[in-house]
């Protein structure tokens, strides 16, 4: 019991303090003054101020965006490469999934520069003009979740009945046909589950969009401008503006809306199989 | 028939493949060319006779190190009984509270560095004056939930028959924890300290934001070098981190075959 | 089943196309384009909308301006030297330019297509700008049209709550311990100062401490200051041992100060963080007027007696530029009018010295009653005879940022390019940045490192060991 209430009071007490930065930012969300700490009245100004605010709202549309793509192309890759790498021999295997290992396990600005100078290198001897550009940011942001993917998707590939595939087969199907029938739904939570993370990883990221932008998207010809580079630039002159706060306060706000869904999702979920299972186990015991 | 069918699944990796060789590796290579050659592309050492002829780079290097180290002892402090309370299912019923835990880590990771100074400023703990304490809590603040996952991962495996047969046989419960219980989750705590110390010693945000320009770590020198054209520099010191992350990548290896723990966020 | 099928050859159409929807593209034949890469924050809001409107309705030319920013200079010539955006006029500090064109990537100004500038700038820009010279009989007038210039000097709060504890007068601050760089080393302003996370400005503030006696002594002409000022670079030949000297002030120096900022530091003193700063004259102009109409607080400017850095923010046409736009639009900025905005706007004091921009700031800077007016002269800018009537509460405050004092024009310096000593001054540079541990970190770091390899060891032995009992174990029951 003592134990439990320790417990309690430690997790609290964790979570309050991780969660202190972003509920002060939400907190001074409601008023305007242009200093966290520093009450000027409620109001909430901040909101509409922050959908006017048209560098904020490229910004935001630049990082969804490009979170949205990278995912579908790294899930696309990944997917693609896991698969194929599965039935691939032992040897090239190894080596592939070696190199899978090395963004992983990379520090990030190792990561950003070194493709800076891979793009540097090639914009200056081979294309003979710059290439940065939105597919450089692309190529940065892919290659950051590229190898979660594949390492999602694996698992799902070695728990599935290797014989499903050659059993589609059998009945008739063509590869391609079996390859989306058979094998692509036994691995979907799997790639699900790297799309998920490719979107936290880009969406998180400061380093790699820092080096590697270049002038598209919503930015037109200058150069895309994220979330991360925007606040970066920002704070680096003083406190967070207070527009941004506003805007921590909504992601705060749909950030706890997917999580209470999934949560009742869950329940709802593990209840329903809870009761599935009584009724089996009540079959069992009739019979 | 079926020589031709493999041939094809095989070959769903190639886009892969050719992926990885452009944009992984032969980065990689690019920059081992660039750290052992002088700017008219000739070979070169100066880069490495510069690195250990100064003494600030390799002081900057035992800086990050001490940061890093720091940082991840108190993560590991923090978390190690964070994650086996939540390992409890008597206390986090239904999983709910890990995801509070991994929840900051969708609130933009700049927006998160910011705020967190803006809320020491307000709290009067100022980067300037203790430069140390500002960068400490900030890293910790930041990696914290990657230190709590996959102790929690491994908490959530250990076996529970194991420590009942051992409070069975008259261990009390201090022994059951430093006899059983900790080493089974060694694993875990390797891993929770890759996932820390590495990105400790690289990032510059961090310690540019919080210490309001008075720690520099290895990230920030990489940094430097590149922002002011000293590519070969820049492409050696990034070099040496490479080298530490391999290093470290075999030390904690023997201890857990799982290096997907990030991938245990979904 | 289907719905995936469906999304998964949706996608790689999505790809295809989806650069075409968000990339603007430029070929548009009709609208002449012009790029433009400013410093962030270094333009009056809707001044590119205006040329552009200005051109279309006045010359029936459609143009549209593709304006960026940088942060810093050097992020800028990366930017430049990656060839990452071709630009056609480029904002480069003096030395930048310097730089740039040693690269060959600049075009000769003409100065006949940029008539209000021509007519408008003040002869004491030109002339300054003129007489820096370089390499292959270079100089900066011919490469460069000043838009912005200042100085670089302390900014400081008097009445800063930590002065007060210390028994700090705040007169006699004003009047001489702000007037002299050796106060950053002074204890008694212990960890109240911020100093610019900036190599060149801090190793100028630490090249004039160290060089304390030469640049106080007032019969040294300007040209001596200026060949002093540039100790360290390239032009030097016993750099070595002056970057030395140099380091070892800067490295006292901060351990004195509360910090390095390139940007927080005109917010950190309103709110009162830091008691001091060195900080551009714009900034400080900035600064100054936001404390007091924010918080009621006196900030206060001063460029020491031993004299500071005098620079200049200039515009710069690039290799391959579409000239004639460029003129235009640099012309267009010089219109006193555009001038005037923009000086509102930054805060910046611009190198147009016209009638109107002397009325400006006559009207902002005018006394609010007769007893509380003086008069600061200002001939070397606007021409012979000129003077500003002024309050008196600006004296020492935002008029010495906007114009240095006549007397001290004299003692401000420029400093140049380091040439390939760059990498001398930068390393210095580092080794001033980085602190070595302290003690207790030392100490503590050697602790943990002992006991992580004791327990290294111990888990090792005690596998050895418990591997070497299960196989006598084994052997055994065999």
């Amino acid at each position: 019991m003592v134990k439990k209430i320790f417990a309690n009071i430690y997790i609290y007490l964790i979570l309050f303090l991780m969660y202190l930065p972003i509920l002060l930012l939400v907190v001074f969300s409601f008023t305007e003054s242009a200093n966290i700490g520093v009450w000027t009245g409620f109001s909430f100004d901040l909101f509409p101020r922050l959908f006017q605010s048209h560098e904020i709202m490229v910004a935001l549309g630049n990082t969804i965006i490009i979170a949205l793509i990278s995912s579908i192309v790294s899930v696309l890759l990944g997917t693609l490469g896991a698969i194929g790498t599965f039935y691939s021999k032992k040897r090239s295997k190894r080596a592939i999934e070696a190199v899978t290992q090395i963004p992983v396990v990379n520090a990030e600005i190792v990561m950003a520069l070194s493709l800076t100078v891979l793009f540097v290198f090639l914009g200056t001897y081979i294309f003979r003009t710059s290439i940065f550009s939105f597919f450089t940011l692309l190529i940065g942001h892919v290659c950051l979740s590229l190898p979660f993917v594949y390492l999602s998707v694996k698992p799902k590939l070695q728990q599935m009945d290797p014989n499903l595939y050659e059993a589609a087969m059998d009945l008739g199907c063509t590869p391609r046909i079996a390859l989306f029938k058979a094998v692509i739904p036994q691995i979907i939570p799997g790639v699900i589950s790297g799309f998920l993370l490719s979107m936290t990883l880009s969406l998180d990221d400061f380093i790699v969009s820092a080096f590697l932008r270049g002038p598209g998207l919503l930015s037109g010809d200058k150069s895309i401008e994220t979330l991360s580079t925007l606040v970066q630039a920002k704070i680096k002159k003083g406190p967070i503006p207070p527009e941004l706060r506003a805007l921590t306060t909504i992601l705060f706000l749909l950030i706890l809306t997917a999580i209470i869904v999934i949560t009742i999702y869950r329940n709802h979920f593990a209840r329903n199989s809870g009761i599935k299972r009584k009724l089996r186990r009540m079959k069992n015991g009739v019979r | 028939m079926k020589r031709t069918l493999r041939f094809q699944r095989k070959y769903l990796c190639i886009p892969y493949v050719i992926f990885l060789i452009l944009f992984i590796l032969l980065p990689i290579l690019l920059i081992i060319f660039y750290a052992f050659t002088d700017k008219d592309g000739f070979f070169s050492a100066q880069a490495l006779i510069d690195f250990f002829s100064t003494p600030t780079k390799v002081s900057i290097l035992i800086n990050s190190v001490f940061i890093a180290l720091q940082t991840t002892i108190l993560c590991l402090i923090i978390a190690y009984p964070l994650a086996y309370f939540l390992a409890d299912k008597k206390i986090n019923r239904n999983g709910v509270l890990i995801t509070l835990f991994i929840m900051p880590m969708w609130i933009n990771f700049v927006l998160r560095t910011g705020a967190t100074r803006d809320l020491l400023t307000w709290l009067g703990v100022n980067g300037g004056r203790t430069p140390y304490l500002a960068t400490l809590i900030g890293m910790v603040y930041n990696f914290i939930p990657f230190t709590i996952l996959p102790l929690y991962t491994t908490m959530l495996k250990l076996d529970k028959s194991q420590i009942e047969a051992a409070s069975d046989l008259g261990a009390t419960p201090t022994q059951v924890f430093i006899k059983n219980i900790i080493p089974q989750s060694l694993p875990g705590v390797a891993s929770a300290a890759t996932m820390v110390f590495m990105p400790t010693m690289s990032s510059y945000v961090i310690s540019d934001t919080l210490s309001e320009g008075k720690i520099t770590l290895f990230g920030n020198s990489i940094y430097i070098s590149f922002s002011n054209s000293q590519w070969n520099t820049g492409s050696f010191l990034a070099l040496i981190m490479l080298i530490i992350i391999f290093l470290s990548m075999l030390a904690t290896r023997r201890f857990s075959r799982e290096p997907e723990v990030r991938g245990g966020t979904w | 089943m289907a719905f995936v099928k469906k999304a998964l050859l949706l996608v790689p159409t999505l790809l295809m196309t989806s650069p075409l929807l968000f990339s603007c593209t430029q070929n548009d034949p009709n609208v002449s384009y012009l790029r433009v890469l400013n410093s962030e924050d270094y333009i009056a809001e809707g001044m590119t909308e205006a040329f552009e409107k200005k051109m279309l309705d006045e010359k029936g030319q459609r143009v549209k301006v593709i304006y960026e920013t940088f942060d810093t200079m050097e992020n800028m010539f990366n930017t430049l030297k990656t060839g990452k955006t071709k630009y056609d006029l480029v904002c480069a500090s003096d030395y930048m330019v310097q730089k740039l064109v040693n690269l060959d990537l600049l075009e000769k100004m003409d100065y006949k297509y940029i008539p209000n500038y021509d007519t408008n700038a003040s002869k004491f820009i030109r002339n300054r700008l003129k007489s820096i010279t370089w390499g292959n009989n270079y100089n900066l007038d011919d490469y460069s049209m000043c838009y912005m210039w200042g100085t670089f000097g302390l900014l400081y709060n008097p009445n800063f709550y930590l002065f007060k504890e210390r028994k700090i007068d705040a007169k006699e601050m004003i009047d001489k311990d702000m007037r002299t760089f050796d106060s950053l080393w002074d204890t008694r302003f212990q960890k109240t100062i911020s100093v610019k996370d900036s190599m060149r400005d801090t190793y100028a503030v630490g090249l004039i401490h160290s060089n304390g006696e030469f640049f106080k002594d007032k019969s040294k002409t300007i040209e001596e200051r200026q060949t002093v000022f540039n100790y360290g670079g390239e032009d030097d030949s016993n750099a070595n041992e002056h970057i030395n000297a140099v380091k070892n002030d800067l490295l006292k120096l901060r351990d004195n100060i509360f910090g390095f900022e390139v940007d927080s530091g005109k917010e950190d003193i309103v709110t009162e963080k830091i008691g001091i700063d060195t900080a551009w004259s714009g900034d400080a102009v900035k600064a100054i007027n936001n404390a007091e109409s924010e918080k009621n607080l006196m900030l206060y400017y001063s460029i020491p007696d031993e004299g500071s850095n005098l620079w200049f923010d200039c515009w710069t046409l690039q290799k391959n530029a579409n000239k004639e736009l460029a003129y235009q639009f640099l012309d267009f900025l010089s219109d006193s009018k555009n001038a005037i905005e923009n000086i509102k706007a930054i805060g910046y004091t611009s190198s147009i010295a016209s009638e109107d921009v002397f009325n400006y700031y006559n009207d902002i800077y005018a006394p609010t009653s007769s007893n509380s007016a003086t008069t600061y002269p200002v001939s070397y800018f606007f021409g012979e005879g000129k003077e500003l009537t002024i309050d008196t509460k600006y004296e020492n405050r935002q008029i010495v940022a906007q114009f240095p004092k006549e007397e001290v024009t004299d003692s401000l310096m420029v400093m140049k390019d380091y040439g390939k000593n760059n990498d001398l001054i930068l390393k210095m540079w580092e080794e001033v940045k980085h602190e070595s541990l302290p003690t207790w970190a030392i100490v503590l770091f050697v602790v943990e490192i002992a006991i992580i390899i004791t327990a290294i060891t111990m888990v090792v032995v005690l596998r050895f060991r418990n591997k070497k009992q299960r196989k006598e174990r084994k052997i055994k029951t065999a």
